[in-house]
């Protein structure tokens, strides 16, 4: 085996005209600060490339910064402060009231009764939301007509474009309970006394979840057929030599490779237990129906800042910056449980 | 020399014109002292903010129009408001820089006029009105239905001109009454669950509903409390829910909806779909809801007539006026307040009758005496007279902003109240909408 040759050592000069130690250290240490900066403005170049990029990206920045970033940061101060909008002593730093907000907010009897609804309403849409989309996407995968394929996604597609508002208006009228359609076709196979499904308080939460299913699910189902499509096709036709049939490829193969698009569904749904919309179109206004049965946090708190009183805006805030919590921790457990961090 | 630009070049100068074009679009409008146009611009650009349903019911830009064309020099815009309007009016008072002048749709007696007062969004138009040189302008005030004149009063200063004006009455269908042999609507309490009660048995093959109340506080309960006592409000400024006055009429509402079904469930439920399915024989709501069954079945089928009331001493019923405010801080306060003058004055007969049509009852006395008591064509609308006469009688809702809490906690326990199955006696009802409501207002600070 050979050996490396160690380095040889430059002998010390000892002529009389050689520098001396001292310039030799000044002259280096010029060396070496020259060489630093000289480093240290390529670095920079690197670092921050061609200006004229950040001229062509500065209407973005600066239209995130006015319509994200300052909202949100005021939206964190309002979160701290007795902000009412009726009353303009509480704005501004003066309004600032520290944990006040989220004293009141523990004690908020209401708030906790329309949190527990949210997440009911929640944990029904979220499941039935995922399966269906899922199925929808797996049956249309199998379509092998490229037309039909086509005409199959359109429809499932179809309810997302349509606004929100148009949709929960007329699966209000759907659901009415003497002239809708379902109860029409309710009594029309025998079911004599239907559900007053948007006027009794036991049925308006279920009624609610209907419409928000049919409006998210067409979305979900093309996330999951994008999964679908770029799973490789040899995989699925070598578990089939090996003998897997149908439910075992989509069990074994199908589920795990669509990882990532379970991640990505989940914490986009997971956006659900802050339902605002479908609640107040449904019901018309911040009743939160019959009852107050389908009273979510998002219609509660819409009621603080914008309907009752002072308009009491920053404890509004809290409860807001109470949802966005929730939906990080419920992102950051459906990240930890897939283990995952590909999506 | 070359013509042709260097691609660094062509990146500079529209870099440039960019940051050019931001920086123009950034910088503040050329506004001369005293809210004058920039130069070259004599114009005064007077905007005004209306809801699209005001819009659509009322020709506010024909007024514009005619306003325009007889005052060289001042432009009306009405421009439909859209969500959040009233936080950048705000703010933009609050910077000094409001472009619009006037403001639409608010309540009087209701929550959002005195909103707009308590927030400082409105400012008094008396002193306008009076120097204004507009036809109708010296008589304005004074014609107002002085109900309606104080309701939009607030410590001596008026806020809040109503083109209309709307109040909580029984629009019945005269043909469905007239087949039980009812040729008048019923007076009294009693007499409505008498006449319901046929009504029912007449209409229980067709299934219709005797009579229908909409879920507003006002337009059910509170009406009946209304009808019940000449002193409906507490010292808290609240409806005196645990009075006697107030337990009856939850009972009375109770044995309506839930022990002799005569109405929809909970009292409402799916009410306008029956109504325009020709399914429901009363609805206890504003008066325009009447023309609407008007429009629908005919103008002898449909009328509207003062609700029943319980006492013969009472409080009238729940009314509102709907007005427009001049914003503070205007650009041209006095331009705005005449064409408010021009639009809506008593002497606008084309307006009054566009007001009428749509259902909405008249501020005015000439109104009456001039078009509904003096044009054989508006003899149809003669039950106003009747509306005007309640109204004129009617208690005040005291100026806060707590009616939304009251009516929100008022909708959540009623219909526990009368939900199938329902325990809940209207004591206990009357007790969880009070205490509801106190708690709630004890975190308000207005």
């Amino acid at each position: 085996m050979a050996r490396r040759k160690a380095p040889n050592r430059p002998a010390l000069d000892t002529r009389p005209d050689a520098p001396s130690v001292d310039d030799v250290r000044a002259q280096g240490a010029a060396a070496v600060a020259t060489q630093f900066l000289r480093e240290l403005f390529s670095l920079r170049r690197q670092e921050w490339g061609n200006p004229w990029g950040y001229v062509f990206i500065a209407p973005a920045i600066i239209l995130y910064l006015v319509f994200q970033a300052w909202p949100i940061l005021r939206g964190l101060y309002m979160a701290f402060s007795d902000y009412r909008w009726m009353v303009p002593a509480t704005h501004g730093l003066a309004g600032f009231n520290g944990l006040d907000n989220w004293v009141e907010m523990v004690q908020d009897k209401t708030f906790w009764r329309s949190f527990g609804i949210a997440v009911r309403f929640s944990l029904m849409v979220m499941p039935i939301t995922l399966i269906l989309s899922l199925g929808t996407a797996v049956l249309i995968s199998q379509v092998r007509n490229h037309f039909a394929a086509g005409f199959y996604r359109v429809i499932a597609y179809l309810p997302v474009i349509l606004p929100i508002s148009v949709a929960m208006l007329v699966w209000a009228k759907l659901f009415d309970f003497r002239f809708g359609y379902l109860n029409v076709i309710l009594q029309g196979v025998g079911i004599d006394n239907p559900p007053n499904w948007l006027g009794s308080s036991k049925t308006a939460l279920y009624a609610m979840v209907m419409p928000t299913v049919w409006a998210r699910f067409g979305s979900w189902t093309m996330l999951f057929l994008i999964g679908i499509y770029t799973i490789n096709r040899e995989v699925y036709e070598a578990a089939r030599v090996d003998g897997a049939n149908g439910w075992r490829q989509f069990l074994h193969i199908t589920i795990p490779l669509l990882k990532p698009v379970f991640v990505l569904v989940l914490v986009l749904g997971s956006g659900v237990v802050s339902a605002t919309e479908e609640s107040m179109i449904l019901f018309g206004g911040t009743t939160g129906g019959p009852a107050e049965a389908a009273l979510t946090t998002g219609v509660y708190l819409y009621r603080i800042a914008f309907i009752h009183g002072d308009m009491r805006m920053g404890y509004a805030a809290a409860m807001s910056l109470f949802l966005g919590l929730v939906n990080m921790a419920i992102t950051i457990v459906i990240f930890k449980a897939l283990r995952t961090e590909a999506a | 020399m070359s013509n042709a630009y260097s691609r660094r070049s062509f990146l500079k100068m529209a870099a440039a014109a960019g940051v050019g074009g931001a920086l123009a679009a950034c910088a503040p409008v050329a506004v001369a002292p005293g809210g004058e146009a920039a130069p070259g611009s004599q114009e005064k650009l007077v905007r005004i903010l209306m809801p699209s349903w005001a819009t659509a019911e009322i020709p506010y830009d024909t007024t514009a129009r005619e306003f325009n064309e007889i005052n060289p020099g001042t432009v009306v815009q009405i421009q439909t408001t859209s969500e959040g309007w009233e936080t950048k009016v705000m703010s933009q008072i609050a910077d000094g820089s409001l472009e619009w002048c006037g403001a639409g749709i608010a309540s009087s007696a209701s929550s959002s006029l005195p909103r707009w007062i308590l927030t400082g969004m409105v400012q008094p138009m008396d002193d306008l009105f009076a120097a204004s040189s507009v036809e109708g302008a010296d008589q304005l005030l004074d014609d107002l239905l002085p109900v309606l004149r104080t309701a939009s009063t607030h410590e001596g200063k008026f806020y809040g001109l109503p083109y209309s004006f709307e109040n909580i009455s029984f629009n019945w269908r005269t043909d469905y009454f007239a087949a039980v042999g009812a040729d008048a609507p019923p007076a009294t309490l009693d007499e409505w669950l008498e006449v319901a009660r046929e009504l029912k048995a007449w209409g229980a093959d067709e299934q219709i509903y005797p009579t229908s109340f909409i879920p507003d506080l006002d337009a059910s309960v509170g009406s009946m409390i209304y009808g019940s006592t000449t002193e409906p409000f507490g010292d808290d400024m609240l409806l005196k829910w645990e009075s006697d006055e107030a337990i009856y009429a939850l009972a009375f509402y109770r044995q309506m909806v839930l022990e002799e079904e005569l109405t929809p469930p909970h009292g409402f439920d799916g009410w306008l779909d029956a109504y325009y399915a020709g399914k429901v024989a009363s609805v206890q709501a504003q008066s325009s809801r009447g023309v609407w069954g008007q429009l629908a079945f005919g103008t002898e089928a449909v009328t509207t007539s003062p609700v029943p009331v319980r006492a013969a001493e009472n409080s009238g019923t729940p009314f509102w006026g709907n007005c427009v405010g001049l914003l503070t801080g205007a650009p041209y306060p006095q331009e705005a307040a005449d064409y408010f003058v021009y639009t809506m004055g008593p002497q606008n007969d084309t307006f009054q009758k566009t007001v009428i049509r749509t259902g909405k009852t008249p501020v005015y006395q000439s109104a009456y005496d001039n078009i509904i008591n003096g044009d054989p064509q508006f003899r149809t609308y003669g039950w106003m007279n009747d509306m005007r006469d309640q109204v004129e009688r009617s208690v005040i809702r005291p100026f806060n902003n707590y009616f939304a809490i009251q009516d929100t906690h008022y909708r959540n326990y009623i219909v526990q109240l009368v939900e199938p199955g329902s325990t809940m006696t209207p004591e206990e009802c009357a007790k969880a909408i009070l205490e509801a409501s106190q708690e709630e207002i004890s975190k308000q600070q207005v």
